[in-house]
């Protein structure tokens, strides 16, 4: 819309009195009439040519970046796809290959069916004995007062070792 | 006040979005003139008028794609406008922060203005101008350059349109008493 289509009457109706509608019209009229017949100063020719120079350099550089910006999401693009392909290639003989199962029969029957695993299974039982008995040592050497500290450790260390060679073998 | 011819305004903004150097030069030629009357009637600054003018064309190169059809010299003195209030904050700015040294600057500037070697863009109406309240002063000189209509305005503006009416008849109505009392004297 163009402000000489609007009817400015009309407009200032909706706002002032009758009177006042019609001071204000004058008064806009008149106002812009004044800046009407004072022009503002024109800008020089070199300010201009200087302006379309600026326009021409920055539509170069912005075409500079549309040409890097294209290559780079070609790059990119190009990139993911083969990211994509060596996962997919990664994944597949791995889905092929069969997953590692417990057998039932590697695992003692009483463990499946017993109500209490100590009682019905002696190793499991001698092997949680054992393992209270490393838990002891540890929470004294952490309570304690820190001498022998390192030969302590050593010592609880060799006897875990121990303990999971002899459960192990059965 | 010239208007570009709406079918050619078309083609030349079409072009524009499409990167075309030719048509960002002859969206100079169609808007240079008015445009760099607003800076100047804002500003009543030759050096500042130029700067903004420059720097809004440059503005343009990006932001004309995101014109999307309507009136293009409300878009167009929209841009104007803002471009405008951001280099008055960044004046603002650094003339808080040239605090110590304001004083001596503005002596300095109104010697320089009132010496007659500026006399092309001091004009009667310029000095006047001045003279009327800021956000008066901003609407009447947007109106005027870019031809909206007061409910455009309003709109651009985010303000009641009642509001746009008063301001720009008080700010209009001093500068008619203003020009109109220095007509007296001379």
């Amino acid at each position: 819309m163009n402000n000489k289509n609007e009817n400015l009457k009309e407009l200032l109706n909706k706002f002032f009195s009758e009177a006042e509608a019609a001071r204000a019209e004058e008064d806009i009229l008149r106002g812009e009439q004044i800046i009407a017949d004072n022009p503002a100063p024109q800008p020089d020719a070199r300010v201009i040519s200087n302006i379309k120079a600026r326009v021409r350099s920055e539509l170069a550089k912005r075409e500079k970046r549309g040409v890097f910006t294209y290559l780079r999401a070609t790059m990119t693009a190009a990139a993911a796809v083969l990211i994509i392909g060596v996962i997919l290639f990664m994944i597949h003989p791995a889905e092929e290959r069969s997953l590692p199962t417990v057998a039932e029969g590697t695992i003692p029957q009483g463990i499946w069916e017993s109500e209490d695993l100590m009682d019905d299974d002696v190793e499991l039982a001698m092997l949680a004995a054992n393992i209270d008995a490393v838990e002891e040592e540890v929470l004294a050497l952490r309570f304690g007062d820190g001498s022998d500290e390192m030969i302590n450790l050593d010592e609880v260390e060799i006897e875990v070792l121990e303990i999971s060679e002899d459960f192990w073998k059965g | 006040m010239e208007t570009a011819n709406r079918r050619d305004l078309e083609a030349i903004i079409a072009g524009c979005k499409r990167g075309d150097s030719e048509s960002f030069s002859r969206l100079v030629d169609a808007y240079s003139a008015r445009l760099y009357g607003f800076f100047h009637r804002l500003s009543n600054d030759k050096t500042t008028s130029e700067d903004l003018l420059s720097e809004l064309f440059v503005k343009l190169v990006e932001k004309i794609r995101h014109y999307r059809g309507g009136h293009f010299e409300a878009w167009l003195f929209t841009v104007a406008n803002n471009l405008w209030r951001d280099s008055l904050r960044a004046r603002q700015r650094s003339d808080k922060a040239l605090e110590g040294r304001k004083a001596q600057l503005e002596l300095d500037a109104k010697k320089k203005r009132f010496s007659g070697l500026e006399t092309d863009m001091i004009d009667r109406l310029g000095r006047e101008l001045e003279n009327i309240e800021q956000d008066s002063r901003e609407l009447i000189i947007l109106r005027y350059y870019s031809q909206m209509s007061f409910k455009e305005i309003a709109e651009t503006q985010g303000m009641p349109i009642g509001t746009v009416l008063s301001k720009v008849h008080r700010g209009l109505a001093k500068l008619r008493e203003l020009m109109e009392q220095y007509s007296h004297e001379q």
